[in-house]
């Protein structure tokens, strides 16, 4: 049987802590339920994976994201990032200045997994 | 009500959502198909949780119920 896939979508950025942490627990819970997540950072959303930013977030009785994160690219789920804000919102920035594990992929990358996903879920 | 006789035991007390689903997962992973897991759980979204993770992963809830404060859930592993 095929399974069932959710795309997380990320468009906050590390300015706003509270809505971080979700997309990471949701999706390696999903693995845990068969499920296959992927996540997608949009917009400000590219900051939560800039190297060095998700070391400084840390909520309540939870792991910094960092690890949170570290954990969900181990687990395997993909991190994609969105060309076109690492221009818009970036200035400039690079492959390089991504966490190891995240990709940089299109607009049309993103619309085509919306069609393709059986559940979205924006933060 | 019907005693149900488990193969393996899981003890989640303690654990907050989501780390009871991932020992679960763990758990199922390790074990033969058609066993029995029992698992005992105190964090409250237990109830909804497990039966949502039994329902999607197609594994059985054979039954569960609430036990001083906890839950004791009866997972057949397909």
């Amino acid at each position: 049987m095929q399974k069932k896939k959710i795309l997380y979508v990320q468009t906050s950025g590390i300015d706003n802590p509270r809505r971080l942490y979700s997309p990471f627990i949701l999706a390696q819970t999903a693995k845990a339920m068969d499920i296959e997540p992927t996540i997608y950072f949009l917009g400000q959303g590219i900051t939560v994976v800039e190297k060095g930013k998700a070391e400084a977030i840390k909520m309540g009785n939870f792991p910094t994201l960092k690890e949170v994160m570290d954990a969900t690219i181990e687990q395997g789920i993909p991190l994609l990032v969105c060309q076109q804000s690492m221009q818009v919102f970036g200035e400039k920035l690079t492959e390089a200045d991504f966490v190891k594990g995240a990709k940089i992929v299109g607009a049309a990358t993103l619309n085509s997994l919306v069609l393709d996903a059986d559940g979205t879920m924006w933060f | 009500m019907k005693k149900i006789k488990e193969d393996e035991f899981l003890d989640c007390t303690g654990l907050y959502c989501p780390a009871p689903i991932f020992e679960l997962r763990k758990k199922i992973d390790s074990i033969s198909k058609e066993s029995i897991l029992k698992i005992i759980a105190d964090d409250p979204a237990a109830e909804e949780d497990f039966k949502h993770w039994a329902k999607t992963t197609g594994n059985k809830l054979l039954d569960y119920y609430k036990e001083k404060g906890r839950f004791v859930f009866f997972i057949k592993k397909s």
